[in-house]
C-alpha cells in the first residue's frame, strides 16, 4: 500500500485545527482578561501618585511590581500557546499514524 | 524537546505540589493582605511583619527548587523568580510606608492584592492547563 500524500495532509490538518479551535478561544479570553486587569492597576497608581497617596519611590517599585505581574502572565500566555502547539502537533501525528505503519510495516510513529 | 512514544513534548508535566504550594502562598498572602487593612500604628509596619515576609520567601523558594527539579519546566520557573521579587518589592514598598509613620493606604494594598492575584492566577491557569494535557 502507497501513501496519498494528500489524504495524509487533509487529516493531519483537520486534526491540528481541531486542537486550536478548541484551545485558542480560551487562551484569548484569559489574556484579554488579565490585560485590562494590568491596565486597570497602572491606572491605580497614576490615580494614587496623582493625589499624593504614594511617594516617587514608592511609585518606581509599583511599576517594577506591575512589570513582573505582566511578564508572568506573558508567560502563562506562551507556555499555553506551547502546549497547544504540542497537542495539534500529536494530534496531528496520531490522525495518520495507523496509516503510515500499515504502508510501512512497521511502528514507525 | 522530548519525544516519548512518538509524542513531542516541550512542557513539563502537571506538579500537583507546585500547584498546592502556589494556592497556599496565596491564602497566606491574601491573609497578610486583609490583616493589614484592619490594623492601625505600630502593628501594621513593616517590622511588625518581618516573619510573614521571612516565610513568605522561603516557601517561594522551596517552590523554586521543587519546579528546577522538573524537566521542560522553565516558564514556571521564570514565573516564581517573578513572585519573588515581587515579595521583594512589596517588602520595600512596606518599609518605605513605615518612614511616614503611617499603614498602607486601602489603594496600595489594593494594588498589591490586584497584582499578585494576576501573578498567582497566572502560574496556577498554566500548571492547570498542563494537567488538562496529561491523557
Amino acid at each position: 500500500m502507497s501513501l496519498n500524500l494528500e489524504q495524509l495532509s487533509q487529516a493531519m490538518l483537520t486534526a491540528a485545527k481541531g486542537q486550536v479551535a478548541e484551545n485558542w478561544p480560551q487562551i484569548k479570553t484569559y489574556a484579554k482578561q488579565e490585560a485590562k486587569k494590568l491596565a486597570e492597576n497602572l491606572v491605580l497608581i497614576e490615580k494614587l501618585k496623582l493625589t499624593q497617596e504614594i511617594s516617587d519611590e514608592q511609585a518606581k517599585l509599583m511599576h517594577q511590581m506591575q512589570r513582573n505581574a505582566t511578564q508572568a502572565v506573558l508567560l502563562s500566555v506562551q507556555g499555553m500557546t506551547e502546549l497547544m502547539a504540542e497537542q495539534v502537533l500529536n494530534a496531528a501525528l496520531d490522525a495518520v499514524k495507523e496509516t503510515v505503519n500499515t504502508a510501512l510495516n512497521f511502528t514507525l510513529l | 524537546m522530548l519525544f516519548s512514544a512518538c509524542n513531542v513534548k516541550w512542557v513539563s508535566e502537571y506538579d500537583e505540589q507546585i500547584d498546592q504550594g502556589v494556592t497556599q502562598l496565596h491564602r497566606k498572602i491574601e491573609t497578610f493582605l486583609t490583616t493589614l487593612e484592619q490594623q492601625q500604628i505600630p502593628k501594621c509596619l513593616s517590622t511588625e511583619h518581618v516573619l510573614f515576609y521571612r516565610q513568605s520567601l522561603v516557601d517561594v523558594r522551596a517552590l523554586k527548587i521543587r519546579a528546577k527539579a522538573i524537566p521542560n519546566n522553565d516558564i514556571t520557573l521564570q514565573q516564581l523568580d517573578l513572585l519573588e521579587e515581587n515579595l521583594s518589592l512589596m517588602n520595600k514598598l512596606h518599609e518605605t510606608q513605615d518612614s511616614s509613620n503611617s499603614c498602607m493606604q486601602a489603594g496600595m494594598i489594593s494594588f498589591n492584592r490586584s497584582n499578585f492575584e494576576s501573578i498567582f492566577t497566572a502560574i496556577l491557569k498554566f500548571e492547570l492547563a498542563k494537567k488538562r494535557q496529561v491523557k
